[in-house]
């Protein structure tokens, strides 16, 4: 078995008893797993959709159905973690689906222009989020998985192989093999 | 005795260093520093790596959802939460009264009434 390394995880508050204390009934423990995992969530689930509005309704609806099985999740040896972004991996994947059948809309400007900012810098860092979702977007669905958690979400690569069910080794010839083929699309923009 | 697994998979030497230099740059480590532990050969194949995978990191970093997103959706969960996995009590009503109330006033004068006249 290979060490972990130091979680995303693992918050610094005692996730079992916080976890246990939400599942009994408790708002404030609810509260502050929403508040760890928010950030983390909705990073990885845009990091997989194509626009704003598409990583909204996808984290949404992650979290309500967080909450739906809360009472059924137990402790078996994969962390609270894990089982929220096995979570949100599905509800990734069923989107992906529902928008095929559908038929992608052309995403809409979601930026409104604000005087208080920066506007070459703010327009730079969009153009940059813009050629990166586009890019990601081109990769394999496995190599996907794997950038958006351990990029987006920020987990390590043991978590990201207990995440989604597969090997460390496994994960890191995806990340290697998804960074090199993100290089040359980067790079091209 | 323990048997050699034969079947399990051993990462390409490439990923393996990648994998590496990745964890220490997530630590918080220069590119430049995490370059100079290795040799030539692999530093020409693994500074572009490192710095795709800086811009990649800055993407997602800078990829926030909105305050009023975030707030919405808590209020949403936590409501969502009450009838699942019950939540708040609900707030104490005041206490029903022990004792009869005194006499309204009317009603003593209606009975010194009846009692004196």
């Amino acid at each position: 078995m290979e060490p972990m390394a130091p979680s995303e995880l693992a918050p610094d508050f005692d996730e079992r008893m916080v976890v246990e204390q939400a599942q009994g009934g408790d708002q404030e423990a609810l509260s502050t797993l929403y508040t760890f995992y928010f950030p983390r969530v909705y990073r990885y689930v845009a990091g997989r959709v194509r626009s704003t509005q598409d990583a909204e309704d996808v984290t949404e609806e992650v979290f309500l159905r967080m909450v739906a099985n809360l009472k059924r999740f137990e402790w078996r040896g994969l962390p609270f973690g894990a089982w929220v972004f096995r979570i949100a991996r599905n509800e990734v994947v069923s989107h992906v689906r529902r928008q095929r059948r559908r038929g992608i809309p052309a995403p809409l400007s979601e930026t409104i222009p604000d005087d208080r900012h920066d506007h070459v810098a703010e327009y730079e860092l969009q153009a940059t989020i813009q050629v990166v979702r586009e890019a990601t977007a081109k990769l394999p669905p496995a190599q996907r998985d794997v950038i958006s958690l351990r990029f987006g979400a920020g987990l390590s690569v043991a978590e990201t192989a207990l995440a989604l069910g597969k090997t460390q080794n496994n994960v890191k010839v995806l990340q290697h093999k998804a960074i090199a083929r993100l290089q040359g699309m980067v790079a091209e923009e | 005795m323990r048997l050699p697994n034969f079947f399990r998979r051993t990462p390409d030497p490439q990923a393996e260093i990648f994998a590496e230099a990745l964890a220490l740059y997530e630590e918080g480590m220069e590119i430049a520093a995490i370059l100079e532990r290795y040799t030539g050969e692999v530093q020409d194949w693994l500074k572009p790596l490192l710095s795709t995978g800086q811009i990649i990191g800055g993407a997602f970093e800078a990829e926030e959802a909105s305050y009023y997103f975030e707030g919405a959706l808590k209020a949403k969960v936590l409501a969502a939460a009450q009838p699942i996995i019950g939540g708040a009590p609900e707030p104490p009503l005041p206490a029903p009264p022990r004792f009869w109330a005194p006499p309204s006033p009317r009603w003593r004068c209606w009975w010194w009434r009846e009692c004196w006249a």
